[in-house]
């Protein structure tokens, strides 16, 4: 799940997670009210977003008033929540941990360092985050 | 004998001989030995003393007249009094009319002394009649010229006080016992809008509001035990008040004042209505700033990632359209655009170096330069730099700030030493301590020392882009970073041969330091 309100921005995460090759599901919400009221109806179905790359700058609701709302809402599975944002402002990055970020990364100006970045995140989150065998637990 | 001489009209008559004998019969022994004792005395007192007869002719003297006024004693004994006396301006009395006065009571005066060689001095004069016998007089003069010039030299002291105190472009209130007001300068008067008549004798307390009247006269009394110069309340918003009843802001400075008339208390007092609006207006551009780098670090960046990022994806996707003059084009696009945002990364730094609140804390300065190393070397693999890192003190600093100082001077340093084998980069220190400099000295390139005012300019650069990447901005930043830490940045180097950059930082206390190198 996206949460993106910027055109250009958005269609280069498109693009680098297509490069990725990954199949999934994207979704993509344009401010913060929209993305609150897709993870509520999703939560509903008791799902959850494998991912969500959530930026701060949005119109009406703050990406961080959404991640608050996320968390205090959420059931688990706790659904992991990358920031991807332009500031790089410590009390951005304090605020977002507290809140219960997953991660957080500084959109890079050069494109090359922002798609490994979208890739990167992808790979960990939705590749490597999966539940160890039954036998060892 | 010492102590004094007498006239002795028959002595003289006699055998003229002006010894101090008498011719009187010897007296009975007691008698002699009151006579001694008082001699004795007589010639102990600093004051001349006379006896005067009913003639006013000098009947005895002590030697001290004639340290006083230059006469031998024997010379004086038989002649007038009044030879010693000048006639004295302004004096209610003449020396005849108070020696004559004199004779039926006592008489105390100031009169014009007079010297041998003409001398005229300032004296005090008592005078009483000698009991028992008629018409005598005896006489006590004190020689008052050092009195009335310390007198005279007080008085022109207290004038230049006071003159000074009017001068002063502080208002200056003088508190005395009780906290009552002894004295105020115009600028006061002016200040708070009394007429000084109003405020003299008055508590202190009536310049202030009255809600802070009680803790005033607390603080004031502590002041008392423990007196010393200070500016009070530092930092503290202390508040006049105006004989209108209107309020406004101050500083006060007290000093304390030892007179003869007990301890003072002086406090100038300065309006700093103006000041504290100054502070208010600077905070709010501070804030202003603040946000507009805040905005700039998103609204700016924006576009330049999705110029670099269409640019690419045409690159990539779209490359067999192009040609390889587009595709060139297309590459020239990317990096025009990188260098903008290097570039807006780098101001936001300088205005971030500038805006953020200093927390100081002991920073090695050697550790700090290992680390900054250590990532340079991590950050280009592929080169080989020998670095020599001999520092070892611990400053106070803020520690972000000294990091960035550093990562732009050793960056520079690994930058401009690109072409150099074996390239050679060293941190080091010199000075006493309490005033250290520190020196990064490079092998690299250089630069020409009639630039070197420019090198700290923003913006300013000596080398092409295509020598040396760079947008001219870190230099700015370091320089900016040194000044805020209280010291001064310079830089020395030739073409060719490398730089040496030096700085200082504030000579507070001595660096501690944090191993002992024998």
């Amino acid at each position: 799940m996206i949460v993106e309100d910027n055109d250009d921005d958005a269609d280069l995460i498109l693009h680098a997670l297509e490069r990725g090759g990954r199949e999934s599901e994207i979704v993509l919400l344009r401010d913060g009210t929209e993305a609150l009221g897709h993870l509520r109806a999703v939560g509903g179905r008791g799902d959850a977003p494998a991912l969500v790359l959530l930026d701060l700058k949005l119109p009406r609701v703050s990406g961080l008033d959404v991640l608050r709302a996320l968390r205090a809402e959420e059931r688990s599975p706790s659904a992991p929540v990358v920031v991807l944002t332009t500031s790089r402002e410590d009390r951005d990055v304090a605020e977002a941990y507290a809140l219960g970020a997953n991660g957080y990364v500084v959109k890079p100006v050069e494109f090359s360092a922002f798609v490994a970045a979208v890739q990167r995140i992808s790979a960990y989150w939705l590749d490597t985050n999966v539940p160890p065998p039954e036998r060892l637990l | 004998m010492t102590g004094f001489s007498e006239h002795d009209a028959d002595a003289k008559r006699g055998n003229g001989d002006a010894s101090a004998h008498t011719s009187v019969a010897t007296p009975p022994d007691h008698l002699a030995s009151v006579e001694r004792r008082l001699r004795a005395l007589v010639g102990l007192t600093p004051d001349a003393m006379l006896i005067i007869g009913s003639d006013d002719a000098i009947l005895v003297v002590n030697d001290q007249v004639a340290r006083l006024f230059g006469h031998r004693p024997e010379d004086l004994v038989g002649r007038p009094a009044r030879l010693l006396f000048a006639e004295h301006v302004g004096g209610a009395l003449s020396a005849g009319a108070a020696i004559d006065a004199a004779r039926s009571q006592p008489v105390v005066l100031e009169l014009a002394g007079r010297r041998r060689d003409g001398g005229v001095f300032p004296v005090d004069v008592s005078l009483a009649p000698v009991d028992g016998d008629e018409g005598m007089v005896a006489a006590v003069i004190r020689d008052m010229t050092a009195r009335r010039a310390a007198d005279a030299a007080l008085q022109a002291s207290e004038r230049r006080f006071r003159a000074f105190l009017e001068l002063a472009p502080d208002a200056v209130v003088i508190v005395g016992g009780g906290g009552r007001i002894v004295l105020v300068n115009a600028q006061l008067e002016r200040l708070f809008g009394y007429r000084r008549e109003e405020l003299l004798g008055r508590p202190v307390e009536v310049l202030l509001p009255e809600r802070l009247r009680g803790a005033h006269e607390r603080h004031r009394r502590g002041y008392g035990d423990e007196p010393e110069v200070r500016a009070m309340g530092a930092g503290l918003d202390l508040l006049g008040r105006r004989r209108d009843g209107t309020e406004f802001p101050v500083d006060i400075s007290l000093s304390p004042l030892e007179t003869e008339e007990g301890s003072l208390v002086a406090a100038a007092i300065r309006d700093v209505t103006e000041r504290r609006r100054a502070e208010r207006e600077l905070k709010a551009a501070y804030r202003e700033l603040e946000s507009f780098s805040y905005s700039v670090s998103h609204d700016l960046r924006a576009p330049l990632r999705s110029i670099d990022g269409f640019s690419s994806i045409i690159l990539e996707e779209h490359a067999d359209g192009l040609g390889d003059e587009g595709r060139r084009l297309f590459e020239r696009v990317r990096a025009a655009s990188q260098r903008m945002g290097e570039l807006i990364d780098d101001l936001l730094l300088l205005s971030r170096v500038s805006r953020t609140e200093m927390t100081l804390r002991p920073v090695d300065l050697g550790a700090l330069a290992r680390q900054v190393a250590a990532r340079l070397a991590d950050d280009h693999p592929s080169r080989h730099v020998e670095m020599e890192i001999d520092v070892e003190d611990v400053v106070p600093g803020d520690p972000g700030l000294l990091r960035v100082a550093l990562e732009n001077l050793l960056g520079n340093a690994w930058k401009f030493t690109r072409g150099r084998d074996p390239a050679h980069v060293t941190f080091t220190a010199t000075g006493p301590p309490g005033a250290r400099e520190y020196h990064i000295r490079d092998n690299g390139a250089g630069f020409d020392m009639a630039y070197a005012d420019k090198l700290f300019g923003p913006f300013q650069r000596l080398h092409g882009p295509r020598d040396f990447e760079g947008n001219g901005i870190g230099l700015a930043t370091v320089q900016r970073i040194v000044r805020r830490h209280g010291g001064r940045v310079s830089a020395r180097g030739a073409v060719g041969e490398g730089a040496e950059f030096s700085f200082t930082l504030r000579a507070v206390e001595a660096p501690m330091s944090s191993n002992a190198r024998s």
